[in-house]
Protein backbone atom coordinates (compact mmCIF):
# COMPACT_ATOMS: atom_id res chain seq x y z
CA UNK A 1 0.00 0.00 0.00
CA UNK A 2 2.66 2.51 0.63
CA UNK A 3 4.72 1.44 -2.18
CA UNK A 4 1.35 2.11 -4.27
CA UNK A 5 1.19 5.58 -2.71
CA UNK A 6 4.80 6.77 -3.63
CA UNK A 7 4.63 5.66 -7.19
CA UNK A 8 0.91 7.73 -7.60
CA UNK A 9 2.77 10.60 -5.93
CA UNK A 10 5.51 10.37 -7.65
CA UNK A 11 3.53 9.98 -11.32
CA UNK A 12 1.90 12.82 -10.15
CA UNK A 13 4.95 14.77 -9.53
CA UNK A 14 6.16 14.21 -13.09
CA UNK A 15 2.88 15.11 -14.63
CA UNK A 16 2.89 18.37 -12.80
CA UNK A 17 6.32 19.42 -13.85
CA UNK A 18 6.34 17.93 -17.47
CA UNK A 19 2.75 18.82 -18.59
CA UNK A 20 2.73 22.38 -18.78
CA UNK A 21 3.89 24.10 -22.50
CA UNK A 22 6.81 26.27 -22.13
CA UNK A 23 5.15 30.06 -23.55
CA UNK A 24 7.70 33.09 -25.16
CA UNK A 25 8.06 35.41 -22.97
CA UNK A 26 6.11 38.69 -23.88
CA UNK A 27 7.75 40.56 -26.96
CA UNK A 28 7.66 44.36 -26.57
CA UNK A 29 7.66 45.94 -30.79
CA UNK A 30 9.86 48.02 -31.84
CA UNK A 31 8.56 50.45 -34.73
CA UNK A 32 8.16 49.29 -38.29
CA UNK A 33 9.56 46.27 -37.37
CA UNK A 34 7.89 42.61 -38.53
CA UNK A 35 7.01 40.42 -35.98
CA UNK A 36 4.64 36.87 -36.56
CA UNK A 37 1.87 36.30 -34.50
CA UNK A 38 -0.40 32.92 -34.72
CA UNK A 39 -3.79 32.18 -33.68
CA UNK A 40 -4.15 32.54 -29.67
CA UNK A 41 -1.13 35.92 -29.75
CA UNK A 42 -2.43 38.91 -28.48
CA UNK A 43 -0.98 42.47 -28.60
CA UNK A 44 -1.90 45.16 -25.84
CA UNK A 45 -1.13 48.79 -26.07
CA UNK A 46 1.62 50.59 -23.33
CA UNK A 47 0.83 53.87 -24.83
CA UNK A 48 -2.34 55.87 -25.25
CA UNK A 49 -2.69 55.60 -28.80
CA UNK A 50 -0.99 52.62 -30.62
CA UNK A 51 -1.35 51.92 -33.99
CA UNK A 52 -0.82 48.49 -35.97
CA UNK A 53 -0.61 47.53 -39.14
CA UNK A 54 -1.89 43.46 -40.10
CA UNK A 55 -0.74 42.11 -43.27
CA UNK A 56 -2.26 38.70 -43.56
CA UNK A 57 -3.17 35.65 -46.29
CA UNK A 58 -6.04 33.84 -46.26
CA UNK A 59 -6.24 30.39 -45.65
CA UNK A 60 -2.97 30.66 -42.98
CA UNK A 61 -2.46 30.53 -39.24
CA UNK A 62 -0.64 33.56 -38.88
CA UNK A 63 -0.12 37.06 -39.67
CA UNK A 64 2.14 39.65 -39.75
CA UNK A 65 2.46 43.12 -38.05
CA UNK A 66 4.11 46.25 -37.42
CA UNK A 67 3.73 48.99 -34.67
CA UNK A 68 3.25 52.06 -37.01
CA UNK A 69 3.05 54.48 -33.83
CA UNK A 70 3.34 54.40 -30.01
CA UNK A 71 4.14 51.22 -27.81
CA UNK A 72 2.70 47.36 -27.41
CA UNK A 73 3.79 44.31 -26.62
CA UNK A 74 2.86 40.81 -28.52
CA UNK A 75 2.24 38.45 -25.41
CA UNK A 76 2.64 34.70 -26.77
CA UNK B 1 -53.84 18.02 -91.04
CA UNK B 2 -50.57 16.26 -92.15
CA UNK B 3 -49.02 18.98 -94.07
CA UNK B 4 -50.61 21.79 -91.22
CA UNK B 5 -47.80 19.29 -88.96
CA UNK B 6 -45.38 19.10 -90.96
CA UNK B 7 -45.30 23.00 -91.81
CA UNK B 8 -44.93 23.91 -88.11
CA UNK B 9 -42.43 21.38 -87.48
CA UNK B 10 -40.46 22.71 -90.17
CA UNK B 11 -40.83 26.39 -88.93
CA UNK B 12 -40.25 25.66 -85.29
CA UNK B 13 -36.62 23.91 -87.04
CA UNK B 14 -35.87 27.09 -89.18
CA UNK B 15 -36.30 29.20 -85.95
CA UNK B 16 -34.28 26.74 -83.55
CA UNK B 17 -31.73 27.09 -86.37
CA UNK B 18 -31.45 30.85 -86.95
CA UNK B 19 -31.32 31.10 -83.75
CA UNK B 20 -28.69 29.25 -83.32
CA UNK B 21 -26.12 30.59 -86.20
CA UNK B 22 -27.31 34.12 -85.32
CA UNK B 23 -26.82 34.27 -81.68
CA UNK B 24 -26.82 37.89 -80.38
CA UNK B 25 -23.17 38.92 -79.85
CA UNK B 26 -22.11 40.23 -76.46
CA UNK B 27 -21.75 44.05 -76.80
CA UNK B 28 -18.20 45.48 -75.22
CA UNK B 29 -17.94 49.13 -74.54
CA UNK B 30 -14.30 50.09 -74.50
CA UNK B 31 -14.44 53.11 -72.85
CA UNK B 32 -11.81 55.45 -71.75
CA UNK B 33 -9.26 58.00 -73.32
CA UNK B 34 -6.42 59.02 -75.91
CA UNK B 35 -4.85 54.90 -74.71
CA UNK B 36 -8.45 53.55 -75.55
CA UNK B 37 -8.87 55.84 -78.77
CA UNK B 38 -5.47 55.77 -79.90
CA UNK B 39 -3.75 59.72 -79.94
CA UNK B 40 -0.33 60.96 -78.98
CA UNK B 41 0.74 64.29 -78.16
CA UNK B 42 0.71 66.42 -81.03
CA UNK B 43 -0.78 63.58 -83.32
CA UNK B 44 -1.58 64.81 -86.83
CA UNK B 45 -2.19 60.93 -87.75
CA UNK B 46 -5.60 60.73 -89.74
CA UNK B 47 -8.85 59.06 -87.37
CA UNK B 48 -8.95 56.37 -89.87
CA UNK B 49 -5.47 54.67 -88.70
CA UNK B 50 -6.20 55.01 -84.99
CA UNK B 51 -6.36 51.65 -83.04
CA UNK B 52 -4.97 51.21 -79.84
CA UNK B 53 -5.23 47.87 -78.32
CA UNK B 54 -9.07 48.05 -79.77
CA UNK B 55 -7.85 46.22 -83.10
CA UNK B 56 -5.26 43.79 -81.86
CA UNK B 57 -8.61 42.33 -78.55
CA UNK B 58 -10.62 42.10 -81.92
CA UNK B 59 -8.36 39.80 -83.80
CA UNK B 60 -7.45 38.27 -80.16
CA UNK B 61 -11.39 37.41 -79.66
CA UNK B 62 -12.15 36.63 -83.29
CA UNK B 63 -9.00 34.25 -83.01
CA UNK B 64 -10.97 32.76 -79.69
CA UNK B 65 -14.56 32.44 -81.46
CA UNK B 66 -15.92 35.22 -78.80
CA UNK B 67 -19.13 36.86 -80.36
CA UNK B 68 -18.39 39.99 -79.52
CA UNK B 69 -19.48 43.43 -80.83
CA UNK B 70 -17.46 47.18 -80.02
CA UNK B 71 -19.96 49.25 -79.53
CA UNK B 72 -19.93 53.02 -78.26
CA UNK B 73 -20.41 57.04 -80.30
CA UNK B 74 -16.77 57.10 -81.21
CA UNK B 75 -15.31 54.91 -84.31
CA UNK B 76 -11.79 55.55 -85.07
CA UNK B 77 -9.48 53.12 -87.15
CA UNK B 78 -11.78 52.42 -90.41
CA UNK B 79 -8.89 51.91 -93.34
CA UNK B 80 -6.83 49.38 -90.52
CA UNK B 81 -6.15 46.31 -92.00
CA UNK B 82 -7.94 43.71 -91.18
CA UNK B 83 -10.82 45.57 -90.58
CA UNK B 84 -12.35 45.67 -87.01
CA UNK B 85 -14.76 46.89 -85.47
CA UNK B 86 -14.44 50.39 -84.88
CA UNK B 87 -16.80 51.76 -82.44
CA UNK B 88 -15.53 52.78 -79.14
CA UNK B 89 -15.92 55.66 -76.26
CA UNK B 90 -12.39 56.23 -76.37
CA UNK B 91 -12.36 60.34 -75.36
CA UNK B 92 -8.71 61.67 -76.04
CA UNK B 93 -7.82 64.15 -73.20
CA UNK B 94 -10.58 63.15 -71.13
CA UNK B 95 -10.42 62.64 -67.06
CA UNK B 96 -12.91 60.33 -65.02
CA UNK B 97 -14.54 63.31 -64.16
CA UNK B 98 -15.60 64.07 -68.06
CA UNK B 99 -16.37 60.71 -68.49
CA UNK B 100 -18.81 60.47 -65.41
CA UNK B 101 -20.59 63.46 -66.72
CA UNK B 102 -21.15 61.68 -70.05
CA UNK B 103 -21.61 57.90 -69.31
CA UNK B 104 -25.29 57.16 -68.66
CA UNK B 105 -25.92 58.38 -72.25
CA UNK B 106 -23.19 56.33 -73.58
CA UNK B 107 -25.00 53.89 -71.83
CA UNK B 108 -28.28 54.48 -72.76
CA UNK B 109 -27.32 54.88 -76.62
CA UNK B 110 -25.05 51.42 -76.54
CA UNK B 111 -26.48 48.94 -74.07
CA UNK B 112 -23.63 47.17 -73.68
CA UNK B 113 -23.37 44.09 -71.91
CA UNK B 114 -19.16 44.41 -70.70
CA UNK B 115 -17.68 47.75 -70.06
CA UNK B 116 -13.83 47.83 -70.32
CA UNK B 117 -13.21 50.90 -68.43
CA UNK B 118 -9.30 52.23 -68.63
CA UNK B 119 -9.40 55.70 -67.19
CA UNK B 120 -7.80 58.53 -64.76
CA UNK B 121 -4.59 58.91 -66.89
CA UNK B 122 -5.54 62.97 -67.25
CA UNK B 123 -6.86 63.43 -64.01
CA UNK B 124 -3.43 64.02 -62.49
CA UNK B 125 -4.18 63.02 -59.28
CA UNK B 126 -4.49 60.23 -56.46
CA UNK B 127 -8.05 60.77 -56.29
CA UNK B 128 -10.64 58.03 -57.60
CA UNK B 129 -13.73 59.95 -57.04
CA UNK B 130 -14.29 60.59 -61.04
CA UNK B 131 -14.09 56.28 -61.68
CA UNK B 132 -16.16 56.42 -58.72
CA UNK B 133 -18.97 58.87 -60.32
CA UNK B 134 -18.27 56.57 -62.88
CA UNK B 135 -19.52 53.14 -61.52
CA UNK B 136 -22.14 54.74 -60.02
CA UNK B 137 -23.89 56.64 -62.97
CA UNK B 138 -23.44 53.00 -64.66
CA UNK B 139 -25.14 51.15 -61.66
CA UNK B 140 -28.19 53.85 -62.13
CA UNK B 141 -28.54 52.88 -65.57
CA UNK B 142 -28.70 49.35 -64.47
CA UNK B 143 -30.95 49.78 -62.15
CA UNK B 144 -33.18 52.35 -64.49
CA UNK B 145 -33.12 49.87 -67.21
CA UNK B 146 -33.00 46.57 -65.49
CA UNK B 147 -29.73 45.55 -67.85
CA UNK B 148 -26.83 44.40 -66.05
CA UNK B 149 -23.64 45.16 -66.87
CA UNK B 150 -20.27 43.66 -65.86
CA UNK B 151 -17.83 46.10 -65.56
CA UNK B 152 -13.92 45.29 -66.16
CA UNK B 153 -12.26 48.25 -64.40
CA UNK B 154 -8.70 48.43 -65.43
CA UNK B 155 -5.53 49.72 -63.11
CA UNK B 156 -4.43 52.07 -65.72
CA UNK B 157 -0.97 51.86 -67.28
CA UNK B 158 2.10 53.86 -66.00
CA UNK B 159 4.06 56.70 -68.00
CA UNK B 160 7.52 55.16 -69.71
CA UNK B 161 8.99 57.24 -66.64
CA UNK B 162 7.41 56.18 -63.16
CA UNK B 163 4.80 58.04 -62.07
CA UNK B 164 4.32 57.89 -58.31
CA UNK B 165 1.39 59.43 -58.96
CA UNK B 166 -0.85 56.59 -61.20
CA UNK B 167 0.80 54.28 -58.48
CA UNK B 168 -1.01 55.83 -55.81
CA UNK B 169 -3.93 56.23 -57.52
CA UNK B 170 -3.93 52.74 -58.71
CA UNK B 171 -3.58 51.60 -55.02
CA UNK B 172 -6.65 53.47 -54.19
CA UNK B 173 -8.46 52.17 -57.00
CA UNK B 174 -7.47 49.00 -56.22
CA UNK B 175 -9.55 49.52 -52.69
CA UNK B 176 -12.37 50.99 -54.24
CA UNK B 177 -13.03 48.01 -56.33
CA UNK B 178 -12.75 45.90 -53.39
CA UNK B 179 -15.17 47.61 -51.30
CA UNK B 180 -17.69 47.46 -54.39
CA UNK B 181 -17.23 44.04 -54.64
CA UNK B 182 -17.99 43.85 -50.62
CA UNK B 183 -21.28 45.14 -51.56
CA UNK B 184 -22.14 43.19 -54.33
CA UNK B 185 -21.58 45.53 -57.27
CA UNK B 186 -20.30 43.21 -60.06
CA UNK B 187 -17.29 44.80 -61.09
CA UNK B 188 -13.58 43.21 -61.84
CA UNK B 189 -10.21 45.01 -61.39
CA UNK B 190 -8.00 44.02 -64.30
CA UNK B 191 -4.38 44.65 -63.01
CA UNK B 192 -3.22 46.30 -66.68
CA UNK B 193 -0.96 48.27 -64.70
CA UNK B 194 1.66 45.08 -63.94
CA UNK B 195 0.04 42.42 -65.98
CA UNK B 196 0.86 44.28 -69.04
CA UNK B 197 4.43 44.37 -68.19
CA UNK B 198 5.13 47.45 -70.35
CA UNK B 199 9.10 48.35 -70.90
CA UNK B 200 10.73 51.50 -72.26
CA UNK B 201 10.49 50.29 -75.58
CA UNK B 202 6.47 49.71 -75.30
CA UNK B 203 5.50 53.58 -75.67
CA UNK B 204 5.36 55.75 -78.57
CA UNK B 205 5.51 58.66 -76.08
CA UNK B 206 5.71 59.44 -72.30
CA UNK B 207 2.25 58.53 -71.74
CA UNK B 208 1.08 56.17 -75.00
CA UNK B 209 1.92 52.56 -76.23
CA UNK B 210 3.27 51.97 -78.91
CA UNK B 211 1.69 49.23 -81.08
CA UNK B 212 3.49 46.88 -79.14
CA UNK B 213 2.33 47.98 -75.65
CA UNK B 214 -1.45 48.16 -76.87
CA UNK B 215 -1.33 44.69 -77.74
CA UNK B 216 0.12 43.80 -74.73
CA UNK B 217 -2.89 45.31 -73.22
CA UNK B 218 -5.02 43.65 -75.28
CA UNK B 219 -3.76 40.38 -74.41
CA UNK B 220 -4.61 41.65 -70.57
CA UNK B 221 -8.31 42.64 -71.63
CA UNK B 222 -8.43 39.35 -73.68
CA UNK B 223 -7.50 37.08 -70.13
CA UNK B 224 -9.65 39.10 -68.48
CA UNK B 225 -12.96 38.95 -70.30
CA UNK B 226 -12.52 35.12 -71.24
CA UNK B 227 -12.26 34.46 -67.44
CA UNK B 228 -15.24 33.59 -65.52
CA UNK B 229 -16.63 36.22 -63.40
CA UNK B 230 -14.57 35.51 -59.93
CA UNK B 231 -17.25 36.79 -56.83
CA UNK B 232 -15.65 38.56 -53.53
CA UNK B 233 -13.74 36.19 -50.72
CA UNK B 234 -16.03 37.30 -48.12
CA UNK B 235 -13.53 35.71 -45.91
CA UNK B 236 -10.89 37.59 -47.26
CA UNK B 237 -13.40 41.00 -46.45
CA UNK B 238 -14.28 40.17 -42.94
CA UNK B 239 -11.39 39.18 -41.61
CA UNK B 240 -10.13 42.52 -39.88
CA UNK B 241 -13.67 42.75 -38.21
CA UNK B 242 -12.54 39.78 -36.97
CA UNK B 243 -10.05 40.89 -34.93
CA UNK B 244 -11.39 44.69 -34.23
CA UNK B 245 -14.71 46.82 -34.34
CA UNK B 246 -14.68 48.99 -37.36
CA UNK B 247 -14.69 52.21 -35.24
CA UNK B 248 -10.26 51.34 -34.52
CA UNK B 249 -10.07 50.45 -38.32
CA UNK B 250 -7.97 53.10 -40.19
CA UNK B 251 -7.65 51.35 -43.49
CA UNK B 252 -7.84 47.78 -45.40
CA UNK B 253 -6.33 47.05 -48.36
CA UNK B 254 -7.70 43.67 -50.21
CA UNK B 255 -5.47 42.49 -52.70
CA UNK B 256 -7.95 39.34 -54.53
CA UNK B 257 -5.41 38.42 -57.11
CA UNK B 258 -2.72 37.43 -53.67
CA UNK B 259 -5.56 36.45 -51.57
CA UNK B 260 -4.10 39.10 -48.92
CA UNK B 261 -5.39 41.42 -46.36
CA UNK B 262 -3.78 44.43 -45.15
CA UNK B 263 -5.08 46.74 -42.85
CA UNK B 264 -4.42 49.49 -40.60
CA UNK B 265 -6.39 49.82 -37.13
CA UNK B 266 -5.80 51.66 -33.63
CA UNK B 267 -5.15 48.98 -30.48
CA UNK B 268 -8.23 48.88 -28.82
CA UNK B 269 -7.84 49.31 -25.01
CA UNK B 270 -8.24 45.39 -25.04
CA UNK B 271 -5.88 44.83 -27.13
CA UNK B 272 -6.46 42.38 -30.35
CA UNK B 273 -6.45 38.47 -30.13
CA UNK B 274 -5.30 36.78 -33.23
Amino acid sequence: MKKIFTYISALIILIGCGGGESSAPDQEMVISEQYTVSSGDKIVKSSESAILRVHHVDGTKESTVTLLEGKATIQY
Amino acid sequence: MKLYKHTLLLFTLFIWSTSILYAAPTKIMLLGDSITYDSRYGDTRPTSTREAYRSHLWYMLQDAKYNADFVGSQKAGSTITPPFDIDNEGHPGWSSYQIAERVYGYMLNSQPDIVLLHIGTNDHSTSTRGVESILNEIDQYERDTNHKVTVLVALIIDREVHDPIIAAFNKKLSSLISFRRQTGDIVTLVDMYNKSALAPADYADNTHPNSTGYKKMANVWLDALLSPYKPFNTALGAFSYTLVGSEDIISIDINEAENTVEFETEIPNDGIRF
